[in-house]
């Protein structure tokens, strides 16, 4: 009787050890999309190199909690129509619990609905306007939002590089209809003056009228608030009509990819970034990401790299605390959970939002140097 | 002020003597073969990036290279011409301008794959001077660029008018079988026509690259269109009028930048090109030509004809068409609407939703690239227009789903119409070039009015469908939105279908043929023209209203010229003028890419090559042409 008892209560214990065992080896799948193809397919390849490059790291550690963590990875080629189909694709994949993506504000929208309907939390690394995290609970985000960012524009062009009259050219779409509202703002604030803004319609690539208008208006500094391939252009361009006065930039001109295609133009132009890969306290990362992609990483692989960390710490949490794993719970896990350490700064969220502090670089010889 | 005008003529020169340049490649292959050749802009981008590479991976000096990317893009321009042309010789009408559509699909694609989407910089091997007039400048480059600009046209306007080789060109162009009976060998002509376009396409990419100081895989189709324009506001046939038609463009198009707005600097530009389709459809130095040519010629150049579906050598053969009765339509409908009962998988339904509203779209460009005969590439500013009104309509009025819908499809067929106007006199390849440049337009509208669209950043928070005949049932389930773009779909196509089997339909297909009969015969032409255009915008806006409705976010790059190609090329792979060939190939051509997704970047080569073989075996679609 107590034999069988006793054989029984062990048949038992191997059941559930082994079923704790199987549960354990059970890969967590994490979504990711972005913008993988088409124009400005730079910025989607550094956000899936850095979180690849991350989970790598994860899953040579033995996963989360011996659980390996597999990315799903999927392409919105930079459109709210894409973005909106593959976000219905990772909620329906079996298993997932958090979402990285995408790139751009205006996709990221068109995705939030859907993964809020399905209470899967969505970080976005680079989505800056403030929209995004009011959308729903699951919103997150891993950079600044533009009105704490127009503040460091601000700052860049009228505290660091000492203009006073001001052009600015802008994107037309969210981010640069936005950004020159609130840097403009911020500018007059702080006492300086904005000449004239003008929009630039994407793709655009032909300034010189442009480049006359501000020539004629006599600025003593120019703010790009444009994307890297026109500001690229546009500082040649201005350059080139003998209009040699200070410029400023913002977040897409970390790339370095501006200095690459601006080539001599961009020497001088001073931006601000939360990442710097020059800094040695990031070097473990630099030195990874180089060694296995061949380049630097910028701050877009930096913030993506960080999305992924959060994202980790925040499942790690759920499962040491015994709560079932699902996206409900890393949710919660994410909003309320500690202060996390990254590479671009501290995360701690408030409404899905962050703060983060800035550095000021300038560009010299074919590079970015801290600004002394 | 004075001094700040004068500048900016300078700086619209600058621009437009890139767009003269561009224009000429244009022009010569039009005049030689009555052929708009979608593909020159492809041949212009590879020229500078084959240029780009001689000089960054084979460490060619500039020169070198630049010689190097003439010869081969000029050998490609004749390939283009042998393997993508010379076999549709007896072809429909329509066939080689899809044709030269196909190839630029194929090799602007096959650039984002070999050299990154993005752009990159150019080397300059000179130290750029600039020379300063008072405000406004000259830059070195600007005067290389005339210098080659103004040699080639001098030099082609030489071969053309003296030598033999640029005799027989000519004649050719008036008269390919006469030419050939005088001993002319008519096929080799066109090769080098080719060629030529080539080489004009090889030399302005390399100087576009030298004036932008980088080069981007995505350049062809802008400074294509450019050229178009400056080329049909040249006259299309005429040289000096190309480099007239190019400088007006940049000049006008720079005066819009400095005096509107930077934003307005297209839309300026291709309003021009209505405006002198309007009222001067010849061109600033062209003949009347232009007009008598209309859908006539083709690649060959035989019999005027207005007919897209007819080709040189013979009267339509008979094809047999398959296609649906009306009531098919609603089967085909009540059977979709099954499948929420099979898979329950969001990622399933929301793309067969797209597949049903694409089926929808492609038979509104159907009807009038089709039925009417009036090559469209501009429907995606129809679908465009549908897709805001119910953003407006549902959002800001609060109008319940069936008045959302049905005002959207009414304020679409208006648009239709009222862009229809410019385009009547016009038909065969360069009513293509009108419905180009309205397509263009519209996307610059959504882009450029932010009060109302938002423009880039899109039109967003549309309300869940509201059906107010079910006591304001609200469709919120992506499920009830499914069934709702099946009903409307299946019902609009099943009206659409009624109306092409009826004397309505029949009259449209006898404009198509031959307009000038269907005048003789008392018809009112023009009349049934708009009617068409309206209903194909009662189509396309029910579509982008459904669109709106799904994806709850509308923005702009929906609605690109891009997507305006992809719907004439489903159009024809479906056969033209047959609405269940072109619901099928729509539905068939939105889900296959959803299967093939790891291959995204080879989606838009396989829908090219796809388009190639279909014209070589079987023009008529198929499903078959009616």
């Amino acid at each position: 009787m107590r034999s069988l008892l006793s054989r029984l209560l062990a048949a038992a214990f191997i059941t559930v050890t082994l079923s704790a065992a199987a549960r354990a080896a059970e890969p967590i799948t994490i979504g990711f999309f972005s913008h993988l193809s088409g124009n400005f397919a730079e910025y989607g390849a550094s956000f899936r190199n850095a979180v690849e490059l991350y989970l790598d790291k994860i899953n040579a550690d033995g996963g989360i909690d011996g659980r390996p963590v597999k990315l799903l990875v999927e392409d919105d080629r930079n459109s709210p129509q894409e973005a909106a189909t593959v976000a219905r694709k990772i909620v329906a994949a079996p298993g997932v619990v958090l979402a990285i993506g995408s790139w751009s504000t205006t996709a990221s929208l068109a995705a939030a609905p859907i993964f809020a309907e399905a209470k899967i939390a969505q970080i976005s690394p680079t989505s800056s306007h403030p929209d995004f995290s009011r959308q729903s609970a699951y919103q997150f985000r891993q950079n600044n939002t533009d009105d704490i960012l127009a503040q460091y524009n601000a700052d860049t062009i009228h505290k660091k590089l000492k203009a006073g009259r001001i052009a600015i050219p802008y994107s037309q779409d969210d981010w640069g209809v936005f950004t020159v509202k609130a840097t403009a703002a911020a500018i007059e604030k702080d006492g300086g003056k904005v000449l004239l803004t003008e929009a630039v319609i994407p793709g655009a690539k032909d300034f010189r009228p442009l480049v006359s208008k501000i020539k004629a208006a006599k600025p003593d500094g120019v703010f790009l608030a444009l994307p890297y391939q026109e500001a690229s252009i546009f500082i040649q361009q201005l350059r080139q009509a003998g209009v040699d006065v200070p410029a400023g930039g913002g977040i897409p001109l970390t790339s370095p990819k501006f200095i690459e295609l601006a080539g001599k133009a961009a020497d001088g132009v001073v931006v601000h970034s939360i990442f710097f890969a020059g800094d040695p306290s990031k070097k473990a990362f630099v030195d990874a990401y180089k060694t296995k992609y061949n380049r630097l990483p910028d701050q877009f692989a930096a913030l993506a790299y960080d999305a992924a960390g959060v994202g980790v710490a925040a499942i790690r949490r759920v499962i040491q605390s015994g709560k079932p794993l699902t996206g409900q719970s890393v949710r919660d896990e994410l909003a309320n959970g500690p202060a996390y350490p990254g590479l671009t700064g501290v995360t701690k969220y408030e409404n899905g939002n962050v703060k983060k502090n800035p550095t000021f670089l300038v560009v010299r010889d074919g590079g970015f140097h801290l600004l002394d | 002020m004075l001094e700040l005008f004068a500048s900016q003529v300078v700086n619209g020169l600058a621009i437009g003597q890139v767009y003269a340049l561009i224009a000429l490649g244009f022009t010569l292959v039009f005049g030689v073969s009555n052929l708009i050749n979608f593909a020159q802009g492809a041949l212009f981008m590879l020229g500078a990036f084959i240029a780009f590479s001689g000089v960054t991976v084979l460490h060619l000096p500039l020169p070198a290279a630049a010689v190097l990317s003439v010869v081969v893009v000029s050998l490609l321009g004749m390939l283009l011409e042998r393997v993508a042309l010379r076999p549709l010789e007896n072809a429909p009408y329509i066939a080689p301008v899809l044709s030269t559509l196909a190839i630029s699909l194929i090799i602007d694609q096959l650039a984002e794959i070999i050299w990154s989407p993005e752009g990159q910089a150019f080397p300059v091997p000179f130290e750029e001077a600039t020379y300063f007039f008072g405000a406004a400048y000259v830059t070195s480059t600007d005067l290389l660029i005339f210098g080659f600009g103004a040699v080639t046209t001098v030099a082609l306007t030489l071969f053309l008018s003296r030598s033999w080789l640029g005799r027989t060109l000519r004649a050719t162009a008036q008269d390919r079988d006469a030419a050939a009976q005088l001993g002319v060998r008519t096929g080799n002509v066109k090769g080098m026509a080719f060629a030529l376009a080539g080489l004009l396409g090889a030399l302005s990419g390399i100087l576009v690259a030298l004036y932008f100081k980088s080069v981007f895989p995505q350049m062809g189709l802008p400074y294509g269109l450019k050229g178009f324009a400056a080329a049909l506001l040249g006259g299309l046939t005429s040289m000096p009028g190309a480099v007239l038609g190019g400088l007006l463009l940049g000049v006008v198009e720079t005066l819009a930048s400095a005096y509107v707005g930077e934003g307005y600097r297209d839309l300026v530009a291709f309003t021009l090109v209505l405006v002198f389709l309007v009222f001067r459809p010849q061109g600033l130095l062209g003949n009347r030509r232009l007009d008598a040519l209309g859908g006539a010629g083709g690649a060959a150049g035989a019999m005027p004809s207005t007919s897209v579906l007819t080709s040189a050598s013979s009267q339509r053969g008979a094809v047999r068409t398959l296609d649906l009765p009306p009531w098919g339509f609603l089967a085909v409908g009540a059977v979709l609407a099954l499948l929420p009962a099979v898979t329950q998988s969001a990622y399933v339904l929301q793309a067969v939703a797209y597949a049903m509203i694409f089926a929808l779209l492609v038979a509104s460009v159907t009807l009038v690239s089709g039925a009417l005969g009036m090559l469209s590439i501009g429907h995606a500013a129809f679908y465009g227009v549908g897709a805001y009104a119910v953003g407006l309509l549902a959002r800001n009025a609060g109008w319940p789903a069936e008045a959302a819908i049905a005002g959207a499809a009414l304020v679409t067929a208006a648009v239709a119409v009222a862009s229809a106007l410019p385009l009547l006199k016009l038909s065969g390849h360069t009513v293509a070039l009108g419905t180009l440049a309205v397509g263009q337009i519209g996307y610059l509208v959504f882009m450029t009015w932010l009060e109302v669209t938002r423009g880039p950043m899109g039109f967003i928070n549309i309300p869940a469908p509201r059906l107010a005949v079910l006591g304001g049932l609200n469709l919120s389930s992506l499920v009830q939105k499914f069934w709702l773009i099946a009903a409307v779909a299946a019902l609009a196509l099943a009206l659409a279908q009624r109306l092409l089997d009826s004397g309505i339909g029949r009259v449209w297909r006898g404009i198509r043929e031959d307009r000038l009969a269907a005048h003789a015969a008392g018809l009112p032409v023009r009349r049934y023209i708009l009617l068409g255009f309206a209903l194909s915008g009662v189509l396309a806006g029910t579509a982008g209203g459904l669109f709106a409705y799904v994806q709850s976010v509308v923005s702009p790059e929906s609605f690109t010229v891009g997507v305006s190609i992809l719907l004439l090329t489903i159009a024809v792979l479906g056969g033209l003028g047959n609405l269940t060939g072109a619901a099928l190939a729509g539905f068939a051509l939105t889900l296959l890419p959803e299967l093939l997704r790891p291959f995204a970047e080879w989606r838009m080569i396989v829908y090219g090559v796809a388009l190639l073989i279909m014209l070589r075996l079987r023009p008529h679609g198929l499903l078959g042409a009616r």
